[in-house]
Formats: C-alpha cells, structure tokens, sequence
C-alpha cells in the first residue's frame, strides 16, 4: 500500500520537475535539468516535497529574471539569439528594445485613454453622421430616461430627435412632467414629407404655440414661430420671388403685398414686434445640458454643440418681409399715409431690431437685427428730420453709425484668418485632429499587429529574412514613437477646445453672449471642422499637397536620424 | 575579481561545505543537506557562483539505468582562496559563526 502511494507520488514529482524544466528559460535550461536531476535521488515524502517547492521558487524567480532581461531586448530577439550576429545576419532586425517599445506603447494608451483625446478620437474615427439618433450618448440618455423617467431626460431626447413625431411625443412627455419645458415643444424642425403630415404638423404646432404663448406672453419669439406657419402659406400662395431681402428697398414686392393683405399674420407679427423680450431659449437648452451632466455625468460635446448651436431660430424671410413692410407701406410708393404713421412703424421696427440684436445668441440674429436697424434709422431719419426733430434724428444717425461699425465688424471678423469657419484656428484644429487621430490609429494598429507577428514566430534568425519581416521589424521600431506623437498632438491640439468647453459646466453661471455661444459651440464641433471644410468647398489641391510634402518630408527625415543615431546606440 | 557577491549567511554556509572537502565534487542535494539551505535558495547561490566563474561544474553520468545525469559542483582554485578569505573575515566580524562540525 505504501509502496503505490510512493510510486504515485513519484509519478506526481516527475511530473512536477518535468513542467519546471519545460517552462525553465532556454538560456539557463541547464540549472533546471541539474535541479531536476536531484529529485530521484531524495528519499522522504516532506523531502521531495520540500525540493519540489524550492524549484517552483526557482522558477518564478528565473521567469522573472528572463522577463526582465527580456525587456532590454528589441521585440522578436530571442534570449538565444546575440544581437550582434542577428543584425549581422538579417537584412534587418528590430532594434528597439521591449522596455522602450513597452513604454512608448503605454504612454500612447495613457493619453488615448484621457477623456479629452477619446472625445477627438471618437468624432473623427466612430461617429459617421451628424444625425444625434446614431450616437451612442443618444442611447445611453434613452435608457436613462427610461429608468428615471426624468422630464430633463425626455426634454433633452426630445432636442436631440430627427423625428416629428417622437420629437413632438417626447416633448410632450416632459411637458406632463415638468410643465417649465413648455419652451421645448414650440416648433417642429424638419420638413414634412406629405401635404397630409404639414396640415397635422402644423396644426399641432399651433396648439403648442398658444400653450407658449400663454406661458410667455412677453417673448416675441413664439409669437414669430407662430406667424411663420401662417407665411409658409402665404409664401405657397404668392408669385415666386427672387429675394426676400431689400433688393426693392422702396417698394414692396408681390410676395409681402400678399402677406400684407393677412390681417391675421399682420396681428400676430404685430404681437411679436411689440413683445418686451426676444428668448430663443438658447440658455435654456444649455442649463438643461449642463443639469443632465452634473447628475447623470452623461456631458459629450457633439450633443452639447448639436443643441446648442443647432437650436431654432425664427425664420428670417418672415421678420424681414415684415420688417419691409412697416417700413415701406407708409413710403410714396406705398399707400400714402401720414409721416407720423410711417415713423411709428420704423421706430416698431428698430425697437424689435434693438431686442433681436440685445438677446439674440447667435451671429446670423446679429447680421439680421443689424440690416433691420439701419434700414429702419434710414427710414426714420428723414421722418424725423420733416418733423422738426431734430435731437430725434441726430440720435438716429448716430445709431445707423453704430450700426454701421457693428456690421462691419462681423464682416472683418468673419473675413479674419482667425475666424473664418472654413480656414480659421478652428478648421486647423479640425484638420490637425484629423491627420493624428488616423495617424494614431494607424500606428496602433500596426505597431500591435507587428508584435503580435513577432510574438508568434519562432526564435530563428531565419525569422528576418524577406520583405514582410523586414517590414514588420521597421514598423516595431518606428509605429510606437510616432503613435506616442500623435497621441501628444492630438492631446494639445484639442486641450484648449476641451478647457473652453469644459469652463461652460464648471462655471456657476456662465456668460451667454452672441460671443460665448459660438466659443462654446466651436469647442463642441472642433473636431469635425475638416470634414466640413471638404463639404462646404472643393478640396485645395495646392493645401493638401503641400500638406502631404510635409508630412512625407518630416517623415523621411525622421527615418534618416533614425538610421544615423540608433545602431550606434544599440550596437 | 571585479564582481562583488553578496555573502549572505548561507553563502557563507555553502561557501564552508565546498571548502569542507575542496578537491572533491559535491551534488546538490547532498549540499541542500549538508547547509540546511532550501533549493530554493541553494541553486541561486550556485548559479551566482557559476556566473563568476568561482564554481566549476560538471555533469556526471548516471550510476543507475534510467536516471538522468546530475550536476556536481566544486570551487575553483582562485575561488577557495576568496573564500576562505571572506570566511575568516565573516568569522572576525562575528557575522558568521562555523556550524560545530566545521569550528
């Protein structure tokens, strides 16, 4: 009996000192086969026991031994092959040694991992569409909402919504929630496809509008939302026009004798010029953004820019054709009526245009408060002139000056390499996003794939010869360093876009201009720029060559230096 | 010789069991026995030894059918002078005291 529990153990042994030899490192095999070779001599179940205890020590210790010699040696040399004659022998061998490689590997996913830099990844290599509806934060805000039931959520979702319909349900819902987001469900946003589906939309939208309107009766926005419904149908009625704008500035066109004959588009924008205030509700949509990232740390740009930047504007065919209107109705060509009416009417209209201008968030309500003002100091000057007010008028010419320099002023702005949307600091950011995140994910791809080759090849200096290796052993040594570059660059690149942003949900109260909402906005969007400088212009070849030139330059004098300095190092 | 070895106690000891008998060849297990010190520590010394060229080693060719060879271990002679250098300054610091055998 005792004998067969000591030939079982002494199978269990051997088999023991057998793993030990076959996972000892190649380079001291010798140690564990001397080791080894002790077992059969020791008599004593705790003796050989304690032997075989001593050799799994052993061997953890020579195991970590062989992975740190392992580090100082480029990838894919063996312990068993000397360098020297490996590079020797092969066309070319990797360089580089494990620990550097290792590093530089580390680093690289260290930074690809900073929230920043995925952000920038993320738009430029998995976001397709600029459509809400495919973004993973929209799905993650869906399940939210659907296990809070939150009406922040829905509202939200709502914004976000491609769909009439599921943007009007969504809105509704939260509307029954928290009745505070009836500014959300005032309009719909996209075209209707059916006459069928425009009667419901509007029908629906009118409904919404009076709710609105009730709620904020001092806000001329919704009462222009309104009027808008009814000047699609007064636009559908009309002869085609070819501008809405002052191209006939003294005289109306067929379009606005139309909509001047609709008492009931005349009242309701009537309403909406006289109204104290003008609120897109563009602070709204952010204090809800910025709500929905302190408690549910959901907070990614592409939707803080989508409802944000993308919020709705009243249509400016509508005001302008309005605006014209007033100002010309009374004029010789229009019906004769008193000079005092006519000043009524453009100081209606320059009132209206100071509020747009005042409260307006974005630069287009800007432009178009702008040329609505100095079309109305234009008209009211020479009233006010007729009449003998002449302080009146005096201050009038001063604001169409002033006027005058705001405009100019966008137009510079708008002209200056700085700002420009197309080839500004923001588009160079885009495009420098762009060219690093492919350049990182390329390199990581690669740098990855070569390793794993390396890792999978038998230790041979065989190994080395012919054109794949050869190729795998350049991008071992040049992918990692280049992929840590490009991580660092699309770090700084984008870090000053992501502080902007980030200063929008830590301040207490952030300021809301014209201004800051673009900043805010362009930090959102950065990282899309260069996609919308190839669709909004054809491509500069001359750019892009003398990009590429560059790009290949600086790489081939990368390649060079590396050539000239690392064998020296190594060998 | 360049190279400094930490003389640890058990070196110390393994370093006294070689120097016991220098001419003659020792086994492994026979010097785990003869120090007390584990495998586990034993083999790292003598790989250390080895790599300083103060141990010469060689493979002896099994007595018995079936068993595979074993290794044998001895100082050399430039190492038997440092040894018992260290030993008698180990032995002076009273870092290290003679198994009573060996005393």
């Amino acid at each position: 009996m005792e004998n067969a529990l000591q030939q079982k153990w002494n199978s269990i042994a051997a088999f023991g000192v057998s793993t030990i030899v076959r996972l000892w490192p190649e380079e001291t095999k010798d140690w564990a086969r001397a080791f080894a070779a002790e077992l059969p001599e020791i008599e004593g179940f705790s003796e050989s026991v304690r032997w075989l205890l001593g050799g799994v020590m052993l061997l953890t210790r020579e195991r970590f031994r062989h992975f740190l010699k392992s580090l100082g040696r480029p990838a894919g040399l063996g312990a068993t092959d000397p360098l020297g004659a490996v590079i020797k022998s092969s066309r070319r061998v990797p360089r580089t040694p494990r620990v550097v490689t290792a590093m530089l590997l580390g680093a690289s996913l260290a930074i690809l991992l900073h929230p920043e830099v995925r952000t920038s990844v993320r738009a430029v290599a998995v976001r397709e569409s600029w459509n809400p509806e495919a973004w993973s934060t929209f799905h993650d805000l869906q399940r939210k909402a659907a296990e809070t039931g939150d009406a922040r959520l829905l509202a939200l979702l709502s914004l976000l919504n491609h769909n009439n319909s599921d943007r009007a349900r969504l809105g509704s819902e939260a509307i029954a929630k928290d009745p505070s987001f009836i500014w959300l469900a005032y309009r719909y946003f996209y075209p209707a496809d059916s006459p069928d589906e425009r009667t419901q939309l509007h029908q629906a939208a009118s409904e919404r509008n009076k709710s609105l309107q009730e709620w904020d009766p001092d806000n001329a926005v919704p009462r222009l939302f309104a009027a808008e419904l009814l000047f699609e149908d007064i636009v559908a009625a009309s002869p085609k026009v070819s501008s809405f704008h002052f191209l006939h500035p003294h005289e109306l066109n067929a379009l606005e004798k139309t909509a001047a004959a609709n008492s009931e588009w005349l009242a309701t924008m009537d309403g909406a010029f006289r109204a104290p205030q003008y609120d897109t509700y563009a602070s709204r949509r952010l204090e809800l953004v910025r709500n929905i990232a302190s408690q549910y740390h959901i907070n990614d740009p592409d939707v803080t820019g989508y409802v944000v930047a993308g919020g709705p504007l009243p249509q400016f065919s509508n005001v302008l054709t309005y605006a014209h209107i007033l100002l010309y109705r009374n004029s010789p060509a229009g019906n004769g009526a008193s000079d005092a009416s006519a000043a009524a009417d453009a100081w209606k209209v320059l009132h209206f245009a100071q509020r747009m201008q005042l409260r307006g968030r974005t630069r287009i309500e800007d432009i178009i408060a702008i040329e609505i003002a100095q079309q109305a100091c234009e008209r009211l000057q020479p009233l006010l002139e007729k009449t003998g007010q002449r302080d009146q008028a005096a201050l009038i010419n001063l604001e169409l000056e002033r006027s005058n320099v705001a405009l100019e002023r966008i137009k510079s702005r708008n002209q200056s390499w700085s700002f420009s949307p197309t080839n500004g600091n923001l588009a160079w950011t885009g495009l420098t996003i762009h060219i690093a995140a492919y350049a990182a994910l390329a390199s990581l791809a690669a740098s990855l794939a070569a390793l794993a080759l390396f890792a999978r090849t038998a230790r041979s200096t065989n190994k080395y010869r012919g054109f794949f290796p050869v190729l795998c052993s350049l991008v071992v040594d040049i992918a990692p360093p280049l992929l840590l570059l490009t991580c660092v660059v699309l770090f700084v690149a984008y870090h000053p876009y992501a502080r902007t942003y980030q200063s929008y949900f830590q301040a207490q109260d952030p300021s809301l201009t014209t201004e800051s909402m673009e900043e805010l906005a362009a930090a959102a969007v950065a990282p899309y720029m260069f996609p919308q400088i190839l669709a909004l212009q054809p491509v500069d070849f001359a750019y892009l060559g003398w990009l590429s030139l560059t790009v290949a330059l600086s790489m081939l004098a990368v390649f060079l230096m590396y050539r000239m300095w690392w064998p020296r190092r190594t060998m | 010789m360049g190279v400094r070895l930490r003389v640890s106690p058990q070196t110390l000891n393994l370093l006294a069991a070689l120097l016991a008998r220098p001419a003659q060849w020792h086994h492994g297990y026979a010097l785990s026995q003869v120090t007390g010190i584990a495998s586990g520590t034993l083999y790292p010394i003598l790989m250390r030894l080895e790599k300083l060229r103060w141990l010469e080693t060689r493979w002896e060719q099994p007595g018995k059918a079936g068993r595979p060879p074993r290794h044998l271990y001895r100082l050399t002679s430039g190492a038997r002078v440092w040894a018992r250098e260290e030993l008698a300054d180990a032995r002076t610091r009273k870092v290290w005291k003679p198994a009573a055998s060996e005393a």
